[in-house]
């Protein structure tokens, strides 16, 4: 009997465990999607936003 | 879609200001960054915080050129970089002290798309952290490494953090 709740036990532990690191490793996804350095998708934006600065298309706020 | 030509950022126009234009020769210094928000103008608790922030954001660029897309032209962005849609309002920061491709480099900084956030609390706090993580890293050598770091934070350390998030999510936080 106590085998099995040592087994039952460890499962639950391990379940638990697996859980808690997918949902850590999908909130960070999450953040990166929200917040994170330039990629390229970005990069292809930026590129266009130097363009339209460069041609005055758009100029900074004013102050 | 919401005609946001009424808000108070969208009010005043995003006219040409040779003062700040002038900005890096006038301090003796080239901008760090360029700062650039595109909301296409979705009715959203995020695109809100932003319209009614506009001026908190002003206040902490520290003389970097901040340029408002009008809502016509940020849908004119998106609308060729559609995986973009739902996203914004977009914040994007551009490093200007690093090589870009005219050097044979290519564009450093970071974004925020603030528009994945639904609630309005959250999207505040998101967009007070972004301008702190700004202020505080500007003098930084390499400010993506910064972000890398902050982002990429594993092990114990991240783990607390993310139950932390967990926590005030389900307190309505």
């Amino acid at each position: 009997m106590e085998q099995v709740t040592n087994a039952l036990t460890t499962a639950l532990a391990a379940v638990f465990l697996s859980a808690m690191v997918i949902e850590v490793r999908r909130r960070q996804k999450q953040l990166q999607e929200l917040y994170n350095v330039l990629d390229e998708q970005d990069k292809q934006i930026v590129t266009e936003l130097d363009r339209m600065v460069e041609t005055g298309e758009i100029e900074p706020y004013a102050e | 879609m919401s005609d946001t030509s009424a808000t108070p950022a969208r009010a005043r126009k995003s006219r040409p200001s040779p003062a700040t234009s002038a900005q890096g020769a006038e301090t003796g210094r080239h901008p760090r960054f360029r700062l650039f928000i595109l909301d296409t103008g979705w009715t959203s608790p995020a695109a809100q915080v932003i319209r009614d922030n506009f001026e908190m954001i002003r206040s902490f660029k520290n003389g970097d050129p901040l340029y408002v897309l009008s809502p016509e032209q940020s849908r004119e962005i998106i609308r060729k970089h559609p995986h973009f849609i739902g996203k914004d309002p977009i914040l994007i920061v551009r490093d200007m002290h690093r090589s870009g491709p005219r050097d044979g480099g290519e564009y450093h900084g970071f974004h925020l798309n603030l528009g994945l956030i639904q609630k309005p609390v959250r999207a505040l706090a998101a967009l007070q952290e972004f301008l702190r993580f700004l202020s505080v890293h500007r003098q930084s050598a390499n400010i993506e490494k910064d972000i890398r770091d902050r982002l990429h934070k594993d092990g114990f350390i991240g783990t607390i953090e993310v139950i932390r998030e967990g926590a005030k999510d389900a307190m309505g936080a």
